[in-house]
Formats: C-alpha cells, structure tokens, sequence
C-alpha cells in the first residue's frame, strides 16, 4: 500500500481500491468503529465517504481543500463528532476547531470526544444565535457547515460574515431535501448557488451521490 | 490554547438544557415500546399456544387475560381448570421440554407487563407532584404525551388551546390542509374518557371545552404551581354538561 498525500494529514492509501485515510492524532483510538491502519510505523483512521460528507467529496473528486496544519476552524452542525475528528486530525494540535452542536445528546458525545482531543472546542449552542457563543469564538481559517435545516444557507451566510477572515474558505454540505423537498437535487443546488455568489465567490459544488443521496458539497471563498 | 474552559461551559449547559419534561418523554417512549414489545412477542407464543390446546387458546384472546391464566401453569390440566373446561383437547401433543420452553417464554412476556405496569405507577407519581392541576384535568398519561408532544410544559403552557386539542393528529391535520379531508377534532386528548364515551357528534365540542382546561391547568402549573384543580374540574364538568343536554335538545326539536 502506498500513500498519496491530498492535504495535509489526509491521503489516498492505494492498494487495489483507494482508501481515504487521515493521520491519527490520538494514536490507539478509533472514534466511531473505524479501521486503524498502520503504514510505515504511523497510524492512519479510514475516513468513510458513507459517515463523512467532507469524505464524500473527497471520493467525488474534490482535490484541494484550504484546510491545513494549524488551521482555525469554525464547525457548525458538529453532532456526534465523526467528521469532526476527522478534521481534528487534520490540523493537528496547532489548530483549533469550534464546534458548535445544538442537541444535548449529540453533544455529549462531541464533549467526550474533545476530552480526548485538545483541538476541539465544544459549545453546545444554536448556529441560528450568533450572539450566544460570539464571544467565545474568534476569527477563523475555515467554516464548515453540516446543518440540514431550511435556512442552513442564511446561517452559513451570517456565521461567515461574523467569524470568518477575508479570503478565507468555507464548506457547506447541504441537503437539498430539507431546503426544498418538492424540487430536483439540480435545480435546489442552482438556487443556493445564486444566493451565494451575493457574498462569496464560489470555488466548486460536488454532488455527493451515490454515498450521500440529495447532498451536495459547496466550497466558497469569502470575497 | 486549552479546551478544558470550553468542555467545562458545555458540560454545565448540557446539564442545565436536560429537564424533567425529556424524563417523562423518555418513560413514555419506554412505555410505549414495551407495550409493542409485548404484542408481538404475545403474537407468536399465541399462536405456539393455540397449536397445543386450542380450546383454551380460543377463549384466551386478549392479551392481558391470556398472560393471567397461562403464567399460572401451562399445562392443559391448570389452565383447563382455571377456565372450567375440558381438559381433553384436539391439539398437538407437546413435549414436556417444550411445555417448560412455552413457559419461560410467557413468564417473559409477564415480566414484560409488570416491567411496564412499574413504569406506569412510577410516571403517575412524577405526574402527580409535579403537574397537579394537569394531573386532575387530564389524567398522568394524557399529561405525559402532552408534554412529550409540547417539547415541555414551558411550551404547553404558552400553546393555544386549538393546538393542545389536536396534539398528535398531525397525521390527519395534514391531510386536512394538503387534500381537503376534514379537519381532527382531537389528538392524545380522545384518550380521555369524557371524549370516548360521548356521542360522535358531541366528541369535537367535549374535545374542545377539554382542551381549553387542559391549557389553564397547563399555564397553573407552570407560572403558580398552586393546585386549583377543584375548580377547573367543576368548570369543565359543567362545560361537558351543557354540551350534552344542549344536544339533546335539539335532536328533539
């Protein structure tokens, strides 16, 4: 198996299939039930495209990703942690994620993990009540956004306007079905599209099919 | 920078955003599986049960009865006795390793009952100090579901009477609004023995003097917790009363 890097601390591991994998920062655990694979005597975490949106558009042919060692990152719709860790992994103990959940049970997972990862910030708050956790969160690298709510565009739109650098990358994964249910995957992509060129000048859109059915990714850059 | 400031803070508003309304929703929801947990393990010891004695079995159909008699003793002479017929039957002629197997399965399905019957008393009691004024008006379950529905008493209290009343219909709510089917009279709250044993067409207006107690006792026992349910109760029985003689009235005109 040989190791082909993507972004920092993420590469395809090429055997016979590809296989993404991340640099494990917490050498020994697996977070969700994810294989550990030792390469070259350092551990890497299988990055699952059906766990993952972020996973996903990996496998979808997203190449490059403004996320790296030591990045700031601001993580809206954090639930239970999984792609969380991941991007953990990522930035490493230089980096910071705040990740915010609204459900207590969700988050309580989220704490458990941050207790075992440094570089994660839990606050257990509403992404919609920007003043609630404002103060505890500062300027960032990099937003990404796993909501699924109608307005999920709306509160990318106000988190990035408040937390994010000028120039600085986003991430949304949107569900098409919980915008819009009665319209095609295309055509509700299209829209949050032309609602986001207002404020950000729009680097890629990825369908996530087959491993995420109705999700798209979109990837942003703050004008 | 450490997170330790940031895992403490959520810590502590976990802690703080769990209530006593997600106890009651998650012993609902408990009570609620066990009961179709029972059904369907009822199910298929019936039908094992059947093959053996049917002559019992069909005099066994509910549920309740069935795991009353059966627990007793599964063998054709004790539950024949305990229903006073004859013993000698048409059914197969089980084993005694499978009488003893049948049998640990029904103790199972009893212990299931009991399990559920604890839950209830234990919800009953939560009920009964907590929400008394709701407790009066609308009986421990009803209360329950009401604020598993509502999301808490807070939001119950601040509901208005027209949704309490149709509180888990939404079905039928929906159907109403999208294809023209009438709209529900009532939710959770049909449960209530003065809904379900009135006449069809007094159901919707008993469901809505109902709910409108149900929504004073719900605003009590959240902004006074003072126990006022004597006169709410008075009221409402007067309400219900009116409705029915009102009714009959005009059916004789």
């Amino acid at each position: 198996m040989e190791l082909k890097k993507i972004i920092d601390n993420v590469f395809w591991a090429e055997d016979k299939n590809r296989l993404l994998v991340t640099k494990n920062l917490v050498v020994g655990e697996s977070v969700y039930g994810e294989r550990l694979l030792k390469l070259g005597g350092q551990e890497y975490r299988e990055w699952m495209p059906t766990r993952s949106k972020l996973s996903a558009a990996f496998y979808k042919g997203l190449r490059t990703i403004d996320l790296k060692e030591g990045s700031k990152v601001l993580y809206l719709g954090a639930s239970s942690g999984t792609t969380v860790s991941h991007v953990s992994d990522i930035v490493m103990n230089k980096g910071e994620i705040y990740a915010i959940e609204i459900s207590e049970e969700m988050g309580a997972n989220l704490i458990l993990l941050a207790e075992k990862r440094k570089n994660i910030f839990p606050l257990i708050a509403d992404a919609r009540k920007i003043e609630s956790y404002s103060k505890f969160v500062p300027k960032c690298d990099f937003i990404y956004q796993d909501v699924a709510q109608r307005d999920q565009v709306e509160i990318f739109i106000r988190n990035s306007n408040q937390f994010l650098k000028n120039g600085g990358h986003g991430g949304i994964a949107i569900k098409t079905k919980s915008i819009d249910v009665s319209k095609p995957n295309r055509v509700v992509v299209e829209q949050t599209l032309a609602v986001l060129r207002k404020h950000f000048t729009i680097i890629g859109s990825i369908d996530l099919y087959p491993y995420q059915r109705d999700h798209a990714l979109i990837i942003v850059r703050k004008k | 920078m450490d997170n330790l400031e940031y895992i403490r803070r959520a810590r502590k508003t976990l802690k703080g955003g769990l209530s006593l309304g997600d106890l009651i929703t998650k012993l609902v929801n408990l009570i609620d599986e066990t009961e179709q947990a029972e059904n369907t393990l009822f199910e298929a010891i019936y039908d094992l049960y059947f093959m053996y004695y049917p002559e019992a079995a069909v005099l066994l159909r509910e549920r309740d009865k069935f795991i009353e008699i059966v627990s007793g003793g599964v063998e054709r002479i004790d539950v024949g006795n305990a229903l006073k017929i004859s013993t000698d039957s048409m059914g197969y002629e089980l084993s005694a390793d499978d009488r003893s197997l049948l049998n640990l399965h029904v103790n199972e399905i009893k212990n299931l009952s009991d399990m559920r019957n604890f839950t209830k008393t234990y919800l009953d009691k939560l009920i009964h100090d907590n929400y008394r004024n709701l407790y009066e008006i609308a009986s421990y379950m009803i209360a329950a579901r009401l604020i598993m529905l509502s999301g808490g008493i807070r939001q119950l209290a601040f509901m208005p009477s027209s949704k309490i009343q149709i509180l888990g219909s939404e079905k039928a709510l929906f159907s109403h609004f999208k294809k023209g089917k009438s709209s529900p009279k009532y939710g959770v709250i049909f449960k209530n023995p003065a809904i379900e044993s009135a006449p069809q067409e007094k159901r919707g207006k008993i469901a809505r003097a109902l709910a409108s107690q149900i929504s004073m006792a719900a605003k009590l026992d959240f902004f006074s917790k003072r126990d006022d349910s004597v006169n709410l109760r008075e009221k409402l029985e007067k309400e219900i009363s009116r409705i029915t003689e009102n009714g009959t009235k005009k059916n004789n005109r």
